[in-house]
């Protein structure tokens, strides 16, 4: 059984008067252990998709299974506990905790999940074994980036959820950024899913769905994706 | 464009601008409440005592005073009118009433329905008691000062003698004075009036310095010409008694000349009665003695007679009955016999002999008969004599001793007359000279409370109103600056479209003043309106309604001052922002560097705290200036919250400490003059379960030192043992408990201050004849109410040159009904007055409380303080950290979880500021204290231990309500609005 399932996922809001459908007709599913990447242009509503998975939203219409659970229907306490116990998210401008070291914002979410991982032991193995005790204003856009990931994988989450995460970096960083995520998700075994607009990282993808004016239009599935060391933008 | 913004600005984000706004109105508002309260209270203050023509003076005298008295005032210079008065204190069953003159020149009434009295059966009462249409039958009017006893209430009003619902005290009845009257003038029938109102020329106000100076000058003044006045007084007193004595003498001489007079005339009568009656009883005796003397005569005839018929005066009758019968039978015989036979003219001869015979002897029969009547006759009349003589003669004893029985009466009325004028002579002789008392309005019952109260009140608005101004600037210009730094990107894209600086300043000076104007004018009207109508209706005093009045000059300058600090404080920030480049502003600003704060460097503390309290430590230390303005707001809550209720303390203190700790009696005595030394007062004493009575030498004196007249109390105690049971003195100058030694005084604490006294100074006092005295100041006493001097008697002695009257025993009862008590005693004729402890503590407690108002003006606001600052602190707090709060919860954070993360800094802050507060509020209570005490009563320095609790939990319950309130934004954060990445 797929690890997600989106059936007939439909997100409409209100701006003001305005009503607005983010996504409509959305329908597709995630196996676990892929490295899906969802592609498409700005305001496409990636990000709206995103945040339906993460739990973060609900959407107006239709069904979103994780595990075979409707969390389409959870109300937001139920939500919640969702996103503390199954997700892992990753911001493109990072979201760390600036008063705290590097350390002490892996151990921020490790204090609320009961399945985590150690924080050093995650740090270190995203390289910044020698930073644990710098602050973010220490570290540049990369290690901050980094940080944020072992933040995200030290939950030990079924689902990694990336939101641009190389938006705000250099290309180099930023494909050293990708080749972490896919090595956890290789070595790991962590469902990941990334939004970019970047058509080059989606060659490092098992799985890339293309959305366009909050419709799914294709999704294509990548038989042998390549490495991340491979690629360059 | 730029002012639709600003307009669109304030819509969406109201709770700031209303937070904003609000502090403006509260700080505006307090200030100019509180300034309004003390110019309004003093002004309905004054003008009562304006429109009512209060008297500056009040002058009594212990013998009545005179028209040439009023005369000899008037011709004071600044005193503008001396009006005499009459007034009494009379009795109708329980209710002991004064019942004053009605005078239209000064101290006039307020009517507040009915009709003012025209006739001496017509009287004014107090509005508070009594009704029109009322009757009032006063029960003891001994003196005998009104015409009618039976008044009917025709109007009731309010008097300005009459300040406070206490009426003060008074020699009659149960010594409380529990109501007043106004009669007609002509309604009194006293022998001399019994005060001189004296107003004077001033246009100063009542309680202040001018008022003050002014008002010991005329006292002064007065004083000058107050023995010349009582020694006139005394001379015509003199005379006037003199002169009735004389005329009693001669009265006396004159009855006394007539009478004797009359009976010296009765003693001649009688004298004249015995010897008319001697000469007539002589003269009757000598005719009786005559009479007798011809009747011995005729018996001494008739018993010869007698003799010579050899009879006696016993057979005569026999002899007659003998010699009839002889006869008779002859007759018969002869009757027998021839007429011409011889024994016929024998027998008729014989017959003829026996019949002259029988007519010898009838004759004598008949003088016997005769002389036995008339010896009867003699006989009842000596003895009918005999019997009006001794009569008469009775009669005339009689007259006698009445006659005696009346000198003697006489005699004894004479030797009375003469002993009452010797006693009238003795008693003039000693007549004391009369005395007045002159005193200026404290006179008035309530006028000097009235005084403290609005002392009370100034000396918080000297203060309080800065602080509150000081928070409310740094709460706005801490607003502006947060609201122009969130708002840099806007700025930024401002100053790239090319709107100049000074454009963009006006769109945020708009924003800002029009906030301020709205709030200095909301504000000022609400303060005005509210504030002094809240304290004043706390006010325990009797006077007129509170105008309240606003100036527009106040709130010009209110509003001008709030405009130039504003805009100051906007202008500032804005152009602190605008001196960066317009790209830097539109970057987003750069979080504050984390940083090792120092308690990372204490390793082993450090490591033992848990993450979020490590958290919680990093975070305060690192928003420095939004901790020190949540410090500075709280903490000047939590401070005020302590001074409203420090000074509730310091104010009932003063009635706990003075008539609890200090004074332990529960009731003081004033004896009439004479009493102390009567023996039946020991007896009342111990009858009416007075216990340890302990007598003392109580007496007003009058301080004549440096330029502030002063009147005292001065106190010399019997037995030095009891008085320190009863008067336990602390020294304020080592602390300890004073004894009464013989090397000086013991002055009390203020005194002291105001004349600037030490140990080993000399005080000058003034008794009542002007002779001054010098004492030596031995020790300083705590103290709160009044002044005192405490000598022992033998300095006393040494100093006044006589022993200390005792006129006044303070005791403890075990009464319930206290009232009662006091009757009983004044009842006995030894007791002149009664003071219980407990009345003096309510009268205390009544004017603290006139000050409730104050606290809880203070509280309120103070609370309005922390509630704003804590929002806004809160909010600010908030709306810094919505990315970090959001992440939290993408993170998986419940709501719960993110709260705390935040509100453990909150707490922390709070706890600490709290104490901050606390300690400030120490100081400025001390402060506030210092300056009441300059200018009033004394206060008790200390706050009880459960103001500090009350002013802790009060602000922590704030900001508990702001937690609960802002917690609701936390949940509300939209994770994904607040995530949105900067594009």
């Amino acid at each position: 059984m797929p690890l997600i399932e989106l059936k007939q996922v439909k997100k409409n809001y209100l701006a003001g008067d305005v009503a607005i459908t983010a996504v409509q007709d959305c329908s597709f599913s995630i196996e676990r252990g892929e490295l899906v990447v969802i592609l498409g242009p700005s305001g496409a509503g990636k990000t709206t998709l995103l945040n339906l998975l993460g739990g973060m939203d609900s959407p107006s219409a239709g069904e979103i299974l994780v595990h075979g659970e409707g969390i389409h229907a959870y109300s937001k306490r139920q939500l919640c506990e969702y996103r503390r116990l199954k997700v892992g998210f990753v911001f493109q401008f990072y979201n760390l905790v600036g008063n705290l070291t590097a350390l002490e914002n892996v151990e921020l979410a490790c204090q609320i999940c009961p399945a985590s991982l150690s924080p050093r032991e995650t740090l270190e193995q995203v390289g910044l074994g020698d930073r644990l005790h710098s602050f973010p204003a220490q570290l540049s856009g990369g290690e901050q980036q980094r940080v944020a990931i072992a933040r995200a994988i030290a939950k030990n989450p079924a689902l990694l959820l990336c939101d641009e995460p190389t938006g705000a970096l250099d290309s180099l960083t930023g494909q050293r950024i990708i080749a972490l995520l896919q090595k956890n998700c290789l070595e790991r075994g962590f469902t990941t899913v990334l939004i970019t607009h970047n058509s080059v990282i989606a060659e490092v993808a098992d799985k890339v769905i293309r959305v366009r004016n909050g419709t799914i239009q294709s999704i294509s599935t990548n038989p042998h994706p390549k490495k991340a060391e491979e690629i360059a933008w | 464009m730029l002012l639709k913004n600003t307009f669109l600005k304030i819509k969406k984000h109201l709770g700031r601008y209303l937070s904003l706004f609000i502090i403006i109105v509260v700080g505006v508002g307090f200030y100019a409440g509180v300034d309004a309260m003390v110019s309004s209270i003093t002004r309905v203050a004054h003008g009562y005592y304006d429109e009512h023509r209060l008297m500056h003076v009040k002058i009594v005298s212990t013998m009545g005073l005179t028209g040439e008295d009023a005369l000899a005032l008037e011709a004071l210079p600044g005193v503008a009118g001396a009006i005499p008065s009459y007034s009494l204190d009379v009795r109708s069953g329980r209710t002991t009433l004064r019942v004053h003159a009605l005078e239209p020149l000064v101290n006039t009434v307020s009517l507040s329905a009915g009709r003012l009295p025209l006739s001496p059966q017509e009287c004014l009462a107090d509005e508070r008691f009594y009704r029109v249409g009322d009757t009032i039958r006063l029960t003891d009017d001994s003196e005998g000062g009104l015409l009618d006893t039976t008044l009917s209430v025709v109007g009731v009003c309010r008097s300005v003698l009459y300040v406070s619902k206490e009426y003060g005290s008074t020699t009659v009845g149960n010594g409380r004075l529990d109501s007043f009257l106004f009669v007609p003038r002509e309604a009194f029938s006293l022998p001399a009036f019994t005060e001189i109102y004296v107003l004077g020329d001033t246009r100063a106000l009542t309680y202040s310095e001018a008022y003050a100076r002014f008002s010991a000058d005329l006292t002064e003044q007065i004083t000058a010409i107050r023995g010349a006045r009582e020694e006139a007084r005394y001379q015509a007193l003199s005379s006037e008694a003199l002169a009735e004595i004389t005329d009693s003498e001669d009265e006396l001489a004159r009855e006394q000349a007539a009478a004797e007079a009359a009976l010296r005339e009765a003693r001649d009568e009688l004298a004249a009665g015995e010897a008319e009656l001697e000469r007539t009883e002589a003269e009757r005796l000598a005719e009786f003695a005559a009479a007798e003397a011809t009747l011995s005569g005729a018996w001494e005839t008739l018993n010869a007679a007698l003799s010579a018929a050899a009879l006696t005066r016993a057979q005569l009758p026999l002899a007659l009955q003998a010699l009839a019968s002889q006869l008779a039978a002859l007759q018969s015989q002869l009757e027998a016999l021839p007429p011409d036979s011889p024994e016929y003219a024998a027998c008729l001869a014989a017959i003829e002999g026996g019949q002259a015979q029988l007519e010898d002897l009838q004759s004598l029969q008949s003088t016997v008969e005769t002389l036995t009547a008339q010896e009867q006759a003699l006989a009842d009349g000596r003895a009918a004599f005999e019997r009006a003589t001794e009569a008469a003669w009775q009669t005339l004893a009689d007259a006698g001793t009445d006659l005696t029985a009346r000198e003697r009466e006489l005699t004894d009325r004479l030797a009375d007359a003469t002993a009452q004028i010797e006693a009238a002579r003795a008693t003039l002789a000693e007549m004391p000279h009369p005395v007045w008392y002159v005193a200026d309005r404290s006179a008035v019952v309530g006028y000097h409370e009235l005084g403290s109260a609005l002392s009370v009140v100034t000396a918080i608005a000297a203060v309080l109103p800065w602080l509150f101004i000081l928070i409310a600037l740094l709460m706005t210009s801490n607003s502006m600056a947060r609201m122009i730094t969130e708002e840099r990107g806007e700025l930024g894209t401002l100053a790239s479209l090319g709107y100049r600086d000074g454009q963009i300043i006006f769109g945020y000076l708009v924003y800002v003043l029009t906030a301020a104007s709205l709030g200095a004018v909301a504000g000022y009207f609400a303060g005005c309106r509210l504030i002094p109508p809240l304290i004043y209706s706390n006010f325990t005093f009797l006077l007129p309604p509170l105008r309240i009045t606003f100036s527009l000059l106040t709130l010009c300058t209110l509003l001008l001052v709030t405009w130039l600090l504003m805009s100051g404080v906007t202008v500032v920030a804005c152009r602190r922002a605008l001196r960066q480049k317009p790209a830097a502003l539109l970057r987003p600003l750069p979080p504050a560097r984390g940083k090792q704060i120092f308690l990372e460097r204490v390793g082993f503390l450090w490591n033992r705290l848990s993450f979020t309290w490590k958290v919680t430590l990093r975070n305060l230390f690192r928003y420095k200036k939004r901790a020190l303005m949540t410090v500075l707001g709280v903490s000047g809550c939590a401070s005020l919250l302590l001074v409203a209720f420090g000074l509730r303390d310091s104010m009932n203190g003063i009635a706990e400490r003075q008539y609890g700790d200090m004074m332990r009696y529960n009731h003081l005595i004033t004896l009439q003059e004479g009493a102390a030394t009567d023996p039946a007062l020991p007896e009342l004493l111990l009858r009416e379960g007075l216990q340890d009575p302990l007598f003392l030498h109580q007496s007003l004196c009058h301080l004549a030192q440096g330029d502030t007249p002063l009147d005292c109390y001065l106190v010399v105690p019997q037995d030095e043992g009891l008085f320190a049971g009863y008067y336990r003195l602390t020294s304020t100058l080592t602390g300890e408990r004073i004894t009464l030694g013989d090397g000086g005084v013991v002055v009390t604490r203020r005194l002291a201050k105001l004349y600037d006294l030490r140990q080993g100074d000399t005080l000058w006092v003034r008794d009542r004849a002007g002779a001054r005295y010098a004492l030596t100041v031995a020790d300083v006493a705590e103290n709160y109410a009044g002044h005192y001097l405490y000598l022992t008697g033998d300095l006393y002695e040494r100093v006044f040159g006589e022993d200390p009257a005792l006129n006044t025993i303070v005791a403890l009862h075990r009464a319930d009904d206290e009232p009662a008590l006091a009757e009983r005693l004044m009842a006995s004729g030894l007791v002149l007055n009664v003071t219980f402890t407990s009345d003096a503590l309510r009268a205390v407690e009544e004017s603290t409380a006139s000050l409730d108002g104050v606290v809880v003006l203070i509280t309120f606001v103070a609370s309005a303080l922390a509630v704003v600052v804590l929002y806004n602190l809160t909010s600010i707090n908030i709306s810094e950290r919505t990315r970090e709060l959001a992440t939290l919860k993408v993170l998986g954070f419940r709501d719960g979880e993110s709260n705390t993360y935040i509100y453990r800094e909150a707490w922390l802050l709070t706890a600490a500021s709290i104490g901050v507060g606390l300690v400030l509020g120490f100081f400025l209570h001390r402060f506030i204290i210092g300056e009441i005490e300059a200018q009033a009563i004394s206060l008790v320095r200390s706050v009880k231990w459960y103001s500090y609790l009350g002013a802790g939990l009060l602000t922590l319950v704030f900001s508990a309500i702001m937690q609960g309130v802002t917690y609701a934004s936390i949940h509300k954060i939209n994770m994904i609005e607040s995530l949105k990445s900067v594009e």
